[in-house]
């Protein structure tokens, strides 16, 4: 897995520095003559010496080790976070008179001409979700893909994808696409945190139950105490009654005296309140502990654009125009 | 590569669009950037970049992305500043993170760096984007210390919390404890209660078994901050009795221990609080919220001895009665320009170190006020009439003293290295001059130096000098372990001082055992505060780290009302109660002696009483 891991940052680390020097030597990469902008960024002149590792990295001076998740990696995914947001790319779709005659809707027709018409746009939205509680985080990508305030479940790699212009394209407000590719993303977050919420759920049942306990023996503790006291006191009062010497008298006055100031004190402090916002106090505390947090980036928004057509169209010996969709592959 | 940039995690995440709600008692805080709009934006103004990008971008998010706890991801980060890689404290760190959901006592033993597994812990929180808002409480004369340690080892900038206003834009937070937990009693409410208010990513609270106590401030202060993760560092969890740990505990996890009856049933023998009635049982509840490792466990750490050596020095009688002089003048003679005395305090507190350093020193001193309109003509007249006379001194008993005692070492042995410290730089300037006359090779170091400096003047005494002679302020958090000679040409008066200097070669990675020279002259009070505070406190064969926790306990660490330690301040205050008769002094000194005698007592046996129960 490790080893995985490290191959994977190294085929990542080519391919970033792709335009650079790169010489590997002896488990080192040596990167030099580097974007200034990146290195102005990282805040470091290159060449950089990166292994991949840990012992490795004890031996070369100055070398940065890679590894998941470390330091350097994670400044490359900073550099590019405010890049590649945006791409306007072209499918290549000539439609094929066979292919279109297959359609069930043209079984008893026969098209005569196919002629491009106005173009299409599909929108695709790339979403990186970020989750993270006690001390653990982890990250999920969505690709949602809108068209016409409909998500589709299309495949989208099986067409050709062509040189786009973007002088072919109207401006395209997406403010409505974005919203339903939102509320998509919200419906897969919840299927998503699913286990994790399982997980976290046990442990603040555990803590909370903990927490519960321990402030319901207290105030049941100091419910006794004071019950005890209040029949102590009776106790001694009705002792009293039957008590004839001065000296028992007056002992029995003094300890009655002094339970009653206890039991006033007990009740003056009102350890009931009290105990009860401390509970609230550490109950909340657990509940922020076990906080979920998701975070939610978009990080592009490709939108893809494609010529419909118009299939000229005889049927029941009239002809017609039709509009034909060949991504979709629908008649209109 | 700046580091100080660390990752995106700690920028403000001011562009969000959030939401929160509560699913069957769980909360969830979901958000969407506000950046999202841009992109839209850009794609309304037909602005395309390469879709190439993107999947770099999603590869470099996939090798961005963290591993789960099995390892310290920021330790590579911190590698090249720590001076050893000592296993035990990642395994610590991680164990926090992983096992006890950043809530647990650490409780090594003095020496084993819990200050480095706490501070990998706050990095680890801080590289993975767990930690925003960190506070750290320190004991008043550590602050600086933990400020600095964070600051060189884990390129962390903690700002010290004084002021209650200073709260609200205190990210990462470092406070004395003793200086928040202030209460007032009138409003009924902490004179910090804003911090209150904030919640908390991490707390770290050090030296805690200060919180042994319920009914304290101190114990109430932190327990009404809120907080996600709470690590609370003593090698001493308690002291007196079993009820202090359970109090400690009630600040980690309430209940953890059940209520404090249902403690004491189970866990105590009836009317000892002190004896546990089911180790076994509480060592395992412990161990669910505790680390604890012992010196004797952990390899890979060696700790040398400290051979204290007091060197008298029999001054000439006209050095004596030059000394003499400067003494009657501060205690008798010294007056503004009114003729009103002038406060002896401060006196002493100023102007009584510099005369006791060095005759070059007393000289400045006096050629100072000689010049200084601010003093009356009576003091003025005394002074050059003293100056005269030591300028009439053509011998230096001390600075001869100091001559024979590098011989004496080099003969011992010739390739050995020496940190001579003094606290003045004019006597720094007067011995560099003397021993360069005497074909000593040297380095000085002072403060004022920049980094670039100071790397140098290092490499120098490591490859090319013998001698370092320095002031405190110039080498303050450096590390010379590859040096086991210290000479102090005078003393502060100050215990925590002199500790930093033997901090500086008694280290992890010293090899040798650390001879500490003190130079004293004899007969006069300081020979009995360098005995008290080099043979009584420094050097008595506790390891580094346990001399503050026992002036903490004995709330002797703080700064006094004269902004000197309140040790220190004792020492003064003595100096001027005794009118220079020594025996006054000496009695004085005795006992404060007795008190730190005391004091190192109770710790010795708190850590006895502990370690009968938690190893």
């Amino acid at each position: 897995m490790e080893k995985a891991n490290q191959n994977n940052s190294k085929e990542f680390i080519l391919e970033f520095f792709k335009d650079s020097k790169i010489k590997d030597e002896r488990g080192v990469l040596t990167i030099s003559e580097v974007l200034p902008e990146f290195e102005d960024f990282i805040g470091k002149k290159s060449p950089y010496k990166l292994v991949f590792d840990f012992n490795l990295h004890n031996k070369i001076k100055d070398s940065e080790l890679i590894m998941q998740g470390s330091y350097f990696l994670l400044s490359i995914r900073d550099y590019l976070s405010d890049k590649g947001q945006t791409s306007l790319l072209k499918i290549n779709t000539t439609p094929n008179l066979s292919e279109i005659s297959k359609i069930p809707k043209l079984k008893n027709c026969k098209v005569i001409e196919i002629k491009q018409s106005s173009y299409e746009f599909l929108s695709e939205f790339s979403f990186l979700s970020n989750y993270q509680y006690l001390n653990e985080k982890k990250q999920s990508q969505n690709k949602i893909l809108v068209k016409n305030r409909e998500v589709l479940n299309l495949d989208l790699s099986k067409f050709k994808i062509q040189t786009s212009n973007k002088d072919e394209i109207p401006e395209i407000d997406l403010s409505n696409a974005y919203q339903i590719a939102k509320n998509r993303l919200t419906s897969n977050v919840t299927k998503e945190i699913k286990p994790i919420k399982i997980i976290l759920k046990e442990k603040l049942d555990r803590e909370l139950g903990r927490i519960k306990d321990h402030y319901f023996k207290q105030i049941k503790e100091k419910d006794e105490e004071v019950e005890r006291c209040a029949e102590k006191i009776k106790l001694l009062k009705s002792k009293l009654k039957h008590t004839f010497y001065d000296r028992d008298i007056s002992i029995l006055n003094r300890l009655i005296r002094e339970s009653q100031e206890r039991l006033e004190n007990l009740k003056k402090k009102s350890y009931k309140s009290r105990l009860e916002a401390e509970e609230k106090f550490h109950v909340n505390d657990e509940v922020e502990k076990h906080v979920l947090s998701i975070k939610n980036n978009l990080i592009n928004v490709t939108l893809y654009y494609y010529p419909t057509y118009d299939l000229d169209i005889i049927t029941k010996g009239k002809k017609v125009v039709q509009k034909y969709d060949p991504v979709l592959k629908v008649i209109y | 590569m700046d580091k100080t940039k660390i990752v995106s995690e700690l920028k403000p995440q001011k562009d969000q669009l959030q939401k929160t709600y509560l699913d069957s008692g769980l909360k969830i805080v979901e958000s969407f950037s506000k950046e999202d709009l841009k992109i839209l934006e850009s794609i309304k103004s037909k602005h395309f970049e390469d879709r190439k990008i993107l999947e770099l971008k999603l590869r470099s998010e996939e090798a961005a992305k963290q591993s789960e706890m099995t390892k310290l991801i920021s330790y590579p980060l911190i590698k090249g500043n720590l001076e050893y890689n000592l296993p035990h404290q990642q395994e610590g760190a991680l164990k926090i993170l992983r096992d006890l959901d950043g809530r647990a006592l650490l409780a090594d033993e003095v020496g084993l760096g819990k200050t480095i597994t706490a501070g990998m812990v706050l990095k680890e929180c801080i590289v993975r984007g767990f930690v925003r808002r960190a506070l750290i409480l320190t004991p008043p004369s550590l602050v600086n210390q933990w400020k600095e340690e964070l600051s060189t080892k884990f390129d962390l900038d903690f700002k010290e919390v004084n002021k209650e206003s200073e709260w609200e834009n205190a990210g990462l937070a470092i406070a004395s404890i003793d200086k928040v937990k202030n209460f007032n009693v009138s409003t009924n409410e902490f004179k910090h209660s804003k911090a209150h208010e904030i919640y908390w990513d991490i707390i770290i609270i050090d030296e805690a078994h200060k919180l042994k106590d319920k009914k304290t401030f101190r114990w109430r202060f932190v327990d009404k901050l809120q907080k996600k993760r709470l690590l609370l560092l003593t090698a001493t969890p308690f002291q007196n009795d079993l009820i202090e740990l359970y109090n400690l505990l009630s600040l980690l996890r309430r209940g953890h221990l059940g209520t404090i009856s249902e403690f004491r049933s189970s866990f105590l023998v009836d009317g000892n609080e002190r004896q546990p009635l089911n180790p076994r049982e509480l060592k395992r509840k412990l161990s669910e919220v505790m680390i604890r490792r012992r010196r004797d466990e952990v390899k890979g750490i060696r700790y040398m001895t400290r051979i204290p050596k007091i060197d008298s020095i029999n001054l000439s009688w006209q050095e004596k009665n030059a000394y003499e002089q400067v003494v009657d003048l501060l205690l008798l003679h010294y007056f503004d320009f009114k003729g009103e005395p002038i406060s002896t305090n401060l006196a002493a507190y100023s102007v009584l170190p510099k005369i006791t350093s060095s005759s070059k020193s007393s000289i400045e001193f006096l050629e100072n006020l000689v010049a200084n309109p601010k003093y009356h003509k009576t003091t003025q007249d005394i002074a050059k009439r003293i100056i005269t006379d030591f300028k009439r001194i053509t011998d230096d008993t001390k600075i001869k003293k100091l001559i024979e005692l590098i011989h004496e070492i080099n003969n011992r042995d010739k390739d050995t290295k020496i940190l001579l410290y003094t606290k003045h730089p004019a006597t720094l300037k007067y011995i560099s001059d003397i021993l360069r006359k005497q074909k000593f090779k040297i380095t000085e170091f002072k403060g004022g130096l920049t980094p670039d400096e100071k790397t140098a003047r290092i490499k120098e005494f490591k490859e090319k000098t013998q001698i370092l002679v320095s002031t405190e302020t110039g080498a303050e958090g450096l590390n010379f372990q590859f040096c086991s000679n210290l000479i102090n040409y005078d003393l502060p008066w100050n215990p925590m001082a002199v500790e930093q200097r033997i901090g500086r070669l008694d280290r992890i990675g010293q090899k040798k055992n650390i001879f500490v020279y003190s130079l004293a002259t004899k007969g006069t009070m300081e020979e009995h505060v360098v005995d008290l505070i080099i043979n009584k406190m420094c050097c008595i064969g506790l390891v580094m780290g346990e001399l503050p926790i026992i002036l903490f306990n004995m709330g002797l660490d703080s700064n006094g009302q004269s902004g000197s330690s309140k040790f220190e301040e004792r020492i003064m205050n003595a100096f001027l109660d005794s009118k220079n008769n020594l025996h006054r002094f000496t009695s004085e000194i005795d006992k404060i002696g007795g008190e730190i005698n005391k004091g190192i007592k109770e710790y010795e046996q708190t850590k006895k009483y502990t370690s009968q129960l938690l190893d």
